[in-house]
């Protein structure tokens, strides 16, 4: 019984560490890589960044920085294995407690978004997103609301930012 | 013997400090005696002791009790649950042991996250025009998988409609 009760321990902490380290593990194996590029941006830097004067109209936005812990961001547009990447990551993610959220398809691409979630809080949100030689995930943590999140785009679409995604996948 | 002597007596016998004498005195008076109406719940119990006292038991048991022949009882050899003490002490020294290297893992684990967990930018504005630029991203897909759903939802409202039309029709 006792011994059992052990085992159970260790296994719940190598669980937490193992869930923490799925991800760090697929950058740190792409990292630095031809084509690949990361950013990362910290809890500290996050820190930081709410010390900086606020600035009026972007309250919808900052509320929702405000909250965030990290971003951790892995992108290529230039890889051959693009598509196998993709599913390795899609593949590694579903066992360390993330929860596919939705997927949305269009042309050669394809987006998943995935999200860890703490009871009613998520905490963390991951998107997704492979073509044929562009694979990109963006790892959100934090304490997260998809509807807040959604809704800063909403505004963008009403000013007609509609492609704002495009424009950003140019130099 | 009177009633208030058998009283007591009986007290003294529920309290377990009678003596043998007392208990046989206990026996006999119920058994010759008139009971008084108050002692008749007692007097079965003591007239059964007193018709059982007769009885012995034989001097010796016989070893082929019931014809059967005695049984050699061999010692049955039992593991000791008690573990011997190296054991225990072997237990503790490897449950240490596992503990140090788990937690040798968990601070490497934790150390090389935060090595590799650089931050991309030294400005916190540069950070949080970048910040600004992903969570937008993030937004616009997730706004359009939004808008998606509404345009079904209300495709599957007017089919409906449709189908429901349809039955009244019929």
């Amino acid at each position: 019984m006792r011994s059992l009760v052990s085992v159970l321990f260790i296994m719940i902490a190598f669980k937490g560490i193992a869930q923490e380290n799925v991800i760090t593990e697929l950058f740190r194996e792409y990292e630095g890589q031809e084509n690949f590029t990361t950013i990362y941006i910290t809890s500290k830097m996050f820190e930081m960044i709410a010390q900086i004067p606020e600035q009026e109209d972007e309250e919808d936005l900052l509320n929702v920085i405000r909250k965030l812990t990290g971003v951790r961001v892995l992108s290529t547009d230039n890889y051959e294995d693009a598509g196998d990447l993709y599913q390795k990551a899609y593949k590694l993610l579903p066992g360390h407690g993330f929860e596919e959220l939705m997927i949305v398809k269009e042309n050669d691409k394809e987006t998943k978004f995935l999200v860890r979630q703490n009871r009613e809080v998520i905490s963390e949100l991951i998107m997704l997103s492979g073509g044929r030689e562009s694979f990109s995930i963006i790892s959100i943590t934090g304490d997260l609301r998809l509807k807040d999140i959604s809704r800063l785009s909403k505004t963008l679409d009403i000013q007609g930012f509609d492609h704002l995604e495009k424009v950003d996948d140019k130099p | 013997m009177d009633y208030e002597e058998i009283k007591i007596l009986i007290d003294k016998y529920w309290r377990c400090e009678s003596t043998l004498e007392e208990e046989k005195m206990l026996r006999d008076y119920f058994l010759k005696e008139h009971v008084p109406s108050e002692l008749i719940p007692y007097a079965g119990l003591f007239k059964y002791y007193g018709s059982v006292s007769g009885l012995e038991t034989k001097k010796i048991f016989s070893p082929h009790f019931g014809g059967r022949q005695a049984e050699v009882l061999q010692p049955v050899k039992t593991r000791n649950i008690r573990l011997a003490w190296y054991y225990r002490v072997a237990a503790a020294v490897l449950l240490i042991l596992v503990l140090f290297v788990i937690n040798e893992q968990v601070g490497k684990i934790k150390q090389e996250s935060v090595a590799i967990v650089k931050d991309t930018f030294q400005d916190p504005e540069e950070a949080l025009a970048e910040t600004k630029r992903i969570l937008f991203m993030v937004s616009h897909e997730l706004y359009k998988v939004e808008r998606e759903a509404s345009r079904f939802a209300e495709f599957s409202k007017a089919e409906e409609k449709f189908r429901k039309t349809k039955t009244k029709d019929k």
